[in-house]
């Protein structure tokens, strides 16, 4: 490693982790993600993530032996939980995974043929899009399709590369009339070329920050869609539906809602901790 | 005139906007699986009736024209009946819009002032306990999806401290209001019922808390960013240094420009209630619009759908133009921005 490059990632740590907050993100986050790869060796009931029915050990409070207690067929809620958090990383991961590039490459052809059809156009779709809260459109569309995790996730993407068009617009068509977009044209580069060698670069740090901010926000919306049964469905457990389920036992077994309830707020307080603390490298605000 | 020119212009682009927005909705109605008069008319309708209900609704045309069809009856106010509740949609969402429309208000105009008032104290006081306790506060809501805000209301206000109407709906059986607005408190207060006024009032605050907490500490954060950023200003020095009381420095000089953000912010987030609101109405029974689009997508009751959907837009670039019209308002820069 030279020592520039030591050096840059020194000062990067210094400015992510001013203020602190962002290491408790970061730290939340590293913890939810070993815990969910190693769900199946931690978990003290692996075989309660799927249709298990015990019934002598049914709705158990939370004790030594069941730390987050035990639901209406005598699973343990611990265990589901863990169990649960592959599949929440998964949505946030790959929503932003599939939806970023799609938004990227619209919003900087939008932005590079700025003042013609080809933006007129774009940028209405984007509207488009844009002009229903995501979750009402994301809602109808799962609705139409098989309920299960792959389709929640397929939903919420097609909610949500409009916002990185719509950011990649803005960047883009500012620096269309910079002089060094020019002079590429003039010695030749072809759309591909400037695309990755100029645009790229002057919007990554924004859509770097916008993604680590928007994990949280993804998480929450399929956490949403499986409470309203359009997620992961039973037994499968995913923290919506873990919830879903809790609510007809309040207020009596009030472990089967509060543990996936505090587990949601933390992941996505984790991530969004965690935006801040990049925001604060690239100089980025967030929102 | 600079400003009713932009307005012109943004209303023409929302209109293009709500026409794609039939679009989409009509291509996700026609997207739903099933053939849509064994749908309407259930597993035992006879093949001629099922024909004819093809025929009245001109399902046999081709896509492109039954789109016409679908719009020049949903721009009259028809969208055809619901499958679910067996009711013309339009008559539904008459009778469910009222209560979603009070929801919505009560969540989104108090909490602008709260969040105000809190990025004030907040930006004042930065890095004392005022600020610490309301950024705390704020990453704590800003992550609590608000589903889950419902279900720990209901918990914690409706069970452990039993404050709280824990059946839900608007109103306790044993009163009844006449209706003025549509709007339970308002009316109870009009027909001179206090005791109803304050029934409705204890109904719709845990919706509109859950709906509005994790904005509102949202909003107060930008708030606080935006005055901080602003204080550093040359013009702020300035009069500072002119010896104007701190005090009328952050009334008359501080406040207006921080608050322009903020104004767009809540604007946005004022429109997405109505998406939020889908799940926080089914959790407590309130009987809106967002509820009765919940079940109609439960229930694959397409009509209902696709007109609950195209309300809400409606009501969101509604929104939107309103915002962008304040924002000129309080912004003359934003009115050059815009004519672009």
């Amino acid at each position: 490693m030279t020592p520039e490059r030591k050096e840059s990632i020194v000062r990067n740590w210094y400015k992510f982790s001013a203020g602190g907050a962002s290491v408790v993100g970061l730290i939340i986050v590293i913890v939810i993600i070993i815990l969910a790869i190693f769900a199946p060796i931690i978990a003290p009931y692996p075989e309660d993530a799927g249709a298990v029915v015990k019934f002598s050990e049914s709705k158990l409070p939370p004790s030594s032996k069941h730390l987050m207690g035990t639901d209406t067929m005598g699973r343990d809620v611990f265990s589901r939980l863990l169990f649960s958090l592959k599949g929440t990383l998964l949505m946030g991961v790959l929503v932003l995974a599939i939806s970023v590039p799609i938004g990227f490459i619209v919003g900087v052809l939008a932005g590079y043929y700025r003042d013609t059809w080809i933006e007129t156009v774009l940028m209405r779709i984007v509207d488009i899009f844009l002009s229903v809260p995501a979750l009402v459109l994301a809602l109808a569309i799962a609705s139409i399709m098989e309920p299960n995790l792959r389709n929640s996730m397929i939903a919420i993407t097609i909610m949500w590369w409009p916002w990185y068009a719509r950011l990649t617009f803005g960047v883009v068509s500012s620096l269309r009339t910079e002089n060094y977009i020019t002079y590429a044209e003039l010695t030749g580069a072809g759309l591909g070329h400037i695309i990755v060698k100029e645009f790229l670069p002057n919007t990554i740090d924004q859509i770097l920050t916008k993604m680590t901010l928007d994990i949280g926000y993804v998480i929450i919306m399929g956490a949403t869609l499986s409470f309203a049964g359009l997620g992961e469905q039973p037994p499968i457990p995913a923290l919506g539906n873990m919830i879903n389920d809790g609510v007809k036992f309040l207020p009596d077994m009030w472990w089967l809602t509060i543990f996936p309830a505090v587990t949601i707020i933390l992941i996505v307080l984790g991530f969004n901790l965690v935006g801040d603390g990049v925001g604060n490298i690239f100089n980025v605000e967030g929102n | 005139m600079l400003l009713f020119k932009s307005i012109m212009k943004r209303l023409a682009s929302s209109i293009v906007v709500l026409l794609g927005l039939t679009i989409v909705i009509f291509a996700l109605m026609k997207a739903v699986p099933g053939d849509p008069a064994r749908l309407a008319l259930g597993p035992n309708a006879p093949e001629e009736v099922l024909e004819h209900y093809r025929e009245v609704n001109h399902l046999n045309e081709p896509i492109p024209v039954q789109y016409f069809y679908w719009l020049s009856n949903a721009v009259q106010g028809d969208f055809g009946t619901s499958s679910y509740t067996q009711r013309a949609v339009s008559q539904d969402i008459k009778d469910f819009a009222p209560a979603t429309i009070e929801l919505v208000i009560w969540a989104g105009i108090p909490p602008l002032f709260v969040a105000l008032f809190l990025g004030v104290i907040s930006a004042q006081h930065k890095n004392k306990w005022p600020d610490y306790l309301t950024r705390f506060l704020g990453y704590i809501f800003v992550a609590t999806p608000t589903f889950v805000f419902a279900v720990l209301f209901i918990l914690i206000f409706g069970y452990w401290l039993p404050v709280m109407p824990t059946i839900g709906g608007r109103l306790s059986p044993q009163f009844t209001i006449a209706p003025v607005t549509g709007m339970y408190i308002v009316d109870a207060l009009i027909g001179g019922q206090p005791a109803a006024a304050w029934d409705a009032f204890l109904h719709l605050l845990f919706p509109a808390l859950a709906l509005s907490l994790g904005k509102t500490m949202q909003e107060a954060r930008i708030t606080r960013a935006s005055m901080l950023q602003n204080a550093d200003k040359d013009y702020i020095t300035m009069v500072t240094s002119q010896g104007v009381p701190k005090k009328i420095v952050n009334r008359r000089f501080l406040l207006k420009p921080s608050v322009i953000p903020t104004v767009t912010v809540m604007g946005m987030d004022f429109a997405s209630l109505f998406g939020n609101a889908f799940l926080v109405e089914r959790i407590f029974n309130w009987p809106g619009l967002s509820s009765y689009g919940m079940n109609a997508i439960l229930n694959k009751d397409s009509n209902a759908v696709v007109a609950v959907v195209l309300i809400i837009g409606l009501a969101f670039v509604g929104t939107s133009i309103v915002v962008d019209i304040v924002a000129m308002i309080l912004d003359p820069r934003m009115r050059q921005a815009r004519t672009r």
